[in-house]
């Protein structure tokens, strides 16, 4: 167990149970939790933390003041951005587009209190075809910027058509609107294949199929979780196994193929020192590889910070989650993406719209 | 026990816009869209705040924050949340905290009210929980060409933060996103 490891059990240890109404105190001590603060501010799991300590009446509150900060900065920016979902729904059923909200706060809703679970954005999934009217309608001068990221097709579960998701899909009432969320099924399915795409490195994406898993609907249908390709099947399940292992959630209603998937001995110990490197700079925030060539050695930090783990090699070179080494993964990948980086640098290279 | 607030009214107002409110069992929080500054609450200051609708004296105001946290609210502790409401800028006009009588300082006097709880009005400053949902960092939406702006939210840390509250979007006829609000 490497030092990352150490680090990585410590903020699972504190995330354990985390996501549930009245979190309990089993394992959870003080210093494991002022050790693991600064860990837990930027992966947004600083909320989930406070929760959980302050349940449990675990620590004082000066040590837990910048987790509850934390968690009341998310649970204000979750008001920003909900109140922004229905006028995004809005402007795109006015042009005829009707998108699919996953993620972000079709997840958010379902913990106890809101700031629990940050996120930045509004996910909204529309057909490929509808890309054209749905920049179009996003683009149109508005009171307020709409911080939406709108996806063209269904991304990781593109495997299934997008008239069937929609037609599993259920309607929320958020406000005075009516707001289109992803069916059980599929939202689940979405969200473990996003971590596992991203190398799981946040641990509040474990926390949200933890709380899926405890809060399944009784009809929810297995079957449809399991269908489409099979190796993103594979990592679907690998990733709910994750939820298992790591954060102690429960799998009473899982189905007996699930919970007996064997995880290879590579993959506990990938998310766990992923969770424990402080210096992990996720998608998002990392300078642009064309800016840090630019740089002497750029080169070499560009590398470092773009090497996929073990997880996303694997979901990206679409291979099986099994006990063989990585590594091939590994420099596969990472061809890949120069090759996906030399492609965009010629498509940036096309004069700017005006 | 009529006492004076700066404007002259004696009935102080909660300040409504530039305001998101997030009201919890535990505490309510409040993020200033002008100044972006977040606050917490806490429940009698919460509760205060709530009853100051411009037409309510400082005698109702704690007989109504007395029913909504089901304990007494003696006036001292309404004048203190005043006066934290006040420097927090969230109520329209800061209230003037009147001297005590009976010959108590005014130090005393505020001492005492503090020990009643619940009173606090905390600002929160966590520059490390804006990143943690996804970003963009300023350096990465300016090297973006205008037609592929994300929209997302510009990291506010780092080694070159964004303004607070900005999103990487197309500005003007700029060939490069911008963090703008």
């Amino acid at each position: 167990m490497g030092p990352g490891d150490g680090q990585g059990r410590r903020v699972a240890r504190v995330l354990r149970g985390a996501w549930r109404d009245c979190p309990d105190a089993e394992g959870l001590d003080a210093a494991d939790l002022v050790e693991a603060i600064p860990l837990l501010l930027p992966s947004g799991s600083a909320g989930l933390a406070w929760w959980r300590a302050q349940s449990a009446g675990v620590a004082q509150p000066p040590a837990l003041k910048p987790l509850h900060d934390a968690f009341g900065v998310h649970a204000l920016h979750a008001a920003i951005l909900e109140a922004k979902v229905p006028a995004a729904f809005a402007r795109l059923r006015a042009r005829g587009v009707e998108p699919l909200l996953g993620k972000g706060w079709a997840v958010a809703r379902l913990y106890p209190r809101p700031g629990l679970r940050p996120y930045g954005d509004i996910d909204l999934y529309v057909r490929r075809e509808d890309e054209h009217a749905g920049r179009a309608a996003l683009a149109e001068p508005g009171p307020e910027a709409l911080p939406v990221d709108l996806h063209y097709g269904l991304v990781e579960l593109d495997d299934r058509k997008f008239e069937d998701v929609l037609a599993r899909s259920r309607v929320v009432r958020l406000a005075d609107a009516d707001v289109r969320v992803f069916g059980p099924e599929d939202h689940l399915r979405l969200l473990a294949l996003h971590l596992m795409r991203h190398g799981a490195w946040r641990p509040v994406w474990l926390c949200d199929l933890a709380l899926i898993l405890e809060t399944l609907p009784p009809d929810f249908d297995w079957a449809c979780f399991m269908s489409g390709a099979g190796a993103r099947t594979d990592a679907a399940v690998c990733a709910l196994r994750l939820a298992h292992e790591i954060l102690g959630a429960s799998l009473e209603r899982v189905p007996a193929r699930i919970r007996r998937r064997p995880l290879p001995r590579w993959l506990v110990p990938t998310v766990l020192r992923q969770w424990g490197d402080g210096r992990f700079e996720p998608h998002g925030t990392r300078t642009p590889l064309a800016v840090e060539l630019r740089r002497p050695r750029g080169l070499l930090r560009a590398l470092r910070a773009r090497w996929p783990n073990a997880i996303e090699a694997t979901v990206g070179r679409r291979a099986r989650f099994d006990g063989f080494p990585r590594l091939p993964f590994q420099i596969g990948e990472c061809f890949a993406r120069t090759l996906r980086f030399a492609r965009s640098r010629s498509a940036l290279a096309a004069p700017p719209e005006r | 026990m009529s006492r004076p607030v700066k404007d002259g009214t004696g009935r102080p107002r909660q300040r409504r816009d530039g305001l998101v409110v997030q009201p919890l069992p535990e505490e309510t929080l409040v993020y200033d869209l002008e100044r972006h500054k977040a606050h917490c609450l806490e429940a009698v200051a919460a509760a205060v705040w709530e009853a100051c609708d411009g037409r309510r004296t400082v005698e109702e105001i704690a007989a109504r924050a007395a029913k909504r946290v089901g304990r007494r609210v003696p006036e001292e502790a309404v004048w203190l949340a005043l006066r934290r409401l006040g420097r927090a800028r969230l109520l329209e006009v800061p209230v003037a905290v009147p001297a005590p009588r009976g010959g108590t300082s005014r130090r005393e006097w505020m001492k005492t009210a503090a020990m009643l709880g619940g009173l606090s009005v905390l600002s929160i400053s966590a520059p490390t929980a804006a990143q943690a949902a996804t970003c963009v960092s300023l350096t990465a939406c300016q090297a973006l060409q205008n037609r592929f702006c994300t929209g997302a939210p510009c990291c506010t840390s780092g080694p070159n933060p964004a303004p607070p509250g900005t999103t990487c979007q197309k500005v003007g006829n700029q060939n490069n996103c911008s963090c703008a609000p």
